[in-house]
């Protein structure tokens, strides 16, 4: 039996596809637009699940939408009516997509998919909450999920067993610790639903002591929390509930200053105010746990919604709070609902048994040695073949060790917003310089935000101060831990300014090449970690194609590209050469 | 200039036409609904009292709203509300 999960006109737009329980095939509509977070309809991946699974839509016997939009447009109409005449801008831009798109989801599936089976329309949060429980590897689990908003519901909380999911209570539009951590965003001059790891890298930058920051005690003024870890905020200093901006002139009096310009460099204050607002999401979300503890007793923890993707303070939830594992969707955002809304159809409408755990995010699209040779011989492009896995695996550890930068396009394109060895772009994390290197070379980035280390999942507790076991999500770059202090200055280009890293953990059954890759760079260097960040340029989604990837390659400045089999050089193609930084937008 | 150059810039100005028009109908159906039918709506409801979205804080001892959606039938999950 095949189910189809759908999610889009919010953000990151995105489809799955099951086949009897397993998850076969995701991707974000995104990696097929080249739209970052991109909306829209999900054709394109659609039409790559059902390719991947080799069936047509006729096979496909139900579809999970993730949200219902009805809902979703009676609060949307409830914001009017409770701040008109304010709304009125806000109103002409928002209901024309509405009326064209937005409350003809059924028409649309069935007029663009040529589909004539049930729809099922899942609650937002009970998609996210569905994508996190029935793919983790628990059988009874506390489910906690935090987002800006889906219909009405911006946090809730509630207990899944086996098949079956109860949310139990939920934090109402337009409180939402989401949306607060947005409205920083924005007050800081990045852009909502994308900028956000931004502040939390930011953060540690600023002074993390809720003592002494003193937009701390500013920002608690604008949400009251109870002991129970319910909140709610002040509307006076926000606007984003009829406005197309997020914070109000009361909020940018309360922290001194008006909006900080896009692109300005960040001074002490903006880095305080970023400490401050992770400093808030903690404090609120421990409390929120220590809650949710008590009234589930489970011992184990799965996550969903956007606020998951806090990695920060992902990594502090097990010494903080009596749960002992914790699971989180690597697609935690809007992205991975399609997976939620399809399994809660198949395990909770259909009363299917359990029996899929995600392992891994490599769901989304490959290409063939012969793809991509094919691709590479068409357009001239000169290349070299690697006889072996031994022999590639050598060759680019080998790069890695002489301190090139490498664009790394293997296997299955990863799910969800971290590259994790399948589209990556690997290098060295020995010299201090390579951070430069990378930004000025490749990333195009702001300087303070940090790089990431990829580690064997059996090395991990050596470098890092991992939770024991280190927990699954840190294999998808969930957690942030510190870095153990002595070897902080032997992976410079990793460590972050408070000695943290956000690493990714591989074990060798989820990505063997990769795996290999990072042992035997390990035995060159005696340091079995390596730089792994996001193949894409500035602005643009991570890349999908074997043209994505070489064009990404010849628009920066990695240095070489290991795809498939074959090796690519930069400096041999340099008819192709071009300047991605003239287009990179953010 | 060819005929096929002239036709296909005459066919974009008119789909630029086409598009102006469709914005002012619109903005103008819009204003008029959202006056007519928001305004009055809200006035309304502001003076007998009615909020449409919770905001301020108060002294209850929680936040959190009872959500019981497991408790439905599976009919439900057919429809868009």
């Amino acid at each position: 039996m095949y189910i189809l999960g759908i999610s889009c006109y919010y953000h990151d737009a995105s489809a799955a596809l099951l086949k009897d329980g397993v998850v076969v095939a995701a991707a974000e509509e995104e990696r097929f637009s080249r739209k970052k977070h991109d909306s829209s309809f999900p054709i394109n991946a659609v039409n790559f699940c059902l390719r991947d699974a080799g069936i047509t839509i006729d096979e496909v016997s139900h579809i999970g939408f993730y949200e219902k939009p009805f809902l979703k447009m009676e609060r949307v109409l409830s914001q009017h009516l409770e701040c008109f005449p304010f709304s009125f801008k806000t109103f002409l831009s928002s209901i024309p997509s509405w009326i064209n798109e937005k409350l003809r989801v059924p028409g649309t599936i069935r007029k663009r998919l040529k589909y004539r089976g049930d729809i099922f329309f899942v609650e937002h949060h009970l998609a996210h909450a569905a994508a996190s429980f029935l793919v983790s590897p628990f059988r009874k689990a506390a489910v906690v999920t935090t987002d800006g908003v889906g219909e009405w519901t911006t946090t809730s909380f509630g207990v899944a067993e086996n098949s079956s999911i109860r949310l139990m209570k939920e934090i109402r539009f337009p409180s939402s610790l989401g949306l607060l951590y947005s409205t920083v965003t924005a007050y800081l001059g990045f852009s909502v639903n994308n900028s956000e790891y931004k502040v939390m890298g930011l953060a540690p930058y600023g002074d993390m002591n809720p003592e002494t920051n003193p937009y701390y005690r500013k920002l608690r003024r604008v949400i009251d929390v109870k002991g129970d870890g319910s909140y709610r905020l002040d509307m006076g200093y926000f606007k984003y509930h009829y406005a197309d901006r997020m914070p109000s002139d009361k909020f940018c009096g309360l922290l001194g200053a008006p909006v900080t310009g896009r692109g300005a460099e960040m001074s002490k204050r903006h880095k305080d105010i970023a400490a401050a607002v992770q400093l808030v999401l903690e404090e609120v979300l421990t409390k929120i746990l220590m809650h949710v503890h008590k009234v589930t007793k489970c011992d184990n923890l799965v996550l969903g919604g956007g606020v998951a993707l806090n990695s920060v303070y992902n990594g502090k939830i097990l010494r903080r709070t009596p749960f002992k594992r914790v699971w989180i969707q690597p697609n935690a955002s809007d992205g991975g609902t399609s997976i939620g809304a399809a399994s809660f159809v198949y395990h909770c409408i259909l009363k299917n048994r359990r029996g899929f755990v995600q392992e891994h995010a490599y769901l989304g699209p490959s290409f063939s040695d012969e793809e991509i040779r094919s691709y590479l011989d068409k357009g001239g492009v000169k290349y070299s073949e690697l006889g072996s896995d031994d022999e590639l695996v050598r060759k680019t550890a080998a790069l890695i060790h002489a301190e090139k930068v490498v664009g790394w396009f293997q296997g299955r394109m990863e799910w969800g917003p971290r590259a994790l060895g399948a589209r990556s772009i690997l290098a060295s994390p020995l010299r201090p310089e390579m951070k430069e290197i990378l930004n000025l070379k490749v990333k195009h980035r702001e300087k303070f935000r940090p790089f990431a280390p990829a580690v064997c999942e059996d090395d991990a507790l050596k470098y890092f101060e991992c939770d024991t076991p280190v927990p699954e999500p840190a294999d998808f770059m969930l957690m942030v831990y510190p870095i153990r202090k002595r070897w902080r200055s032997r992976i410079p280009a990793v460590t972050h300014v408070d000695g943290s890293g956000r690493l990714q953990t591989v074990r060798r059954h989820q990505n063997p090449l990769y795996y290999g890759v990072i042992k035997e760079f390990g035995r060159l260097s005696s340091i079995p970690i390596i730089v792994n960040t996001s193949f894409n340029i500035r602005g643009e989604p991570i890349v999908c194609t074997p043209h994505d990837a070489y064009r990404c390659m010849m628009g920066t400045g990695i240095d070489c590209l290991v795809m498939g089999r074959f090796i690519v050089f930069r400096e041999d193609n340099g008819k192709d050469m071009w300047d991605s930084e003239k287009l990179a937008e953010d | 200039m060819s005929f096929n150059v002239f036709f296909r810039g005459f066919r974009a100005g008119l789909h630029d036409f086409g598009s102006c028009i469709s914005t002012i109908v619109n903005s103008v159906l819009l204003a008029v609904a959202y006056v007519a039918g928001v305004g009055v709506t809200s006035i309304v409801a502001k003076v007998v009292g009615k909020r449409f979205l919770d905001s301020g804080f108060s002294d209850a001892p929680s936040y959190w709203v009872d959500l019981r959606i497991d408790e439905r039938p599976d009919e439900d999950f057919y429809r868009q509300f």
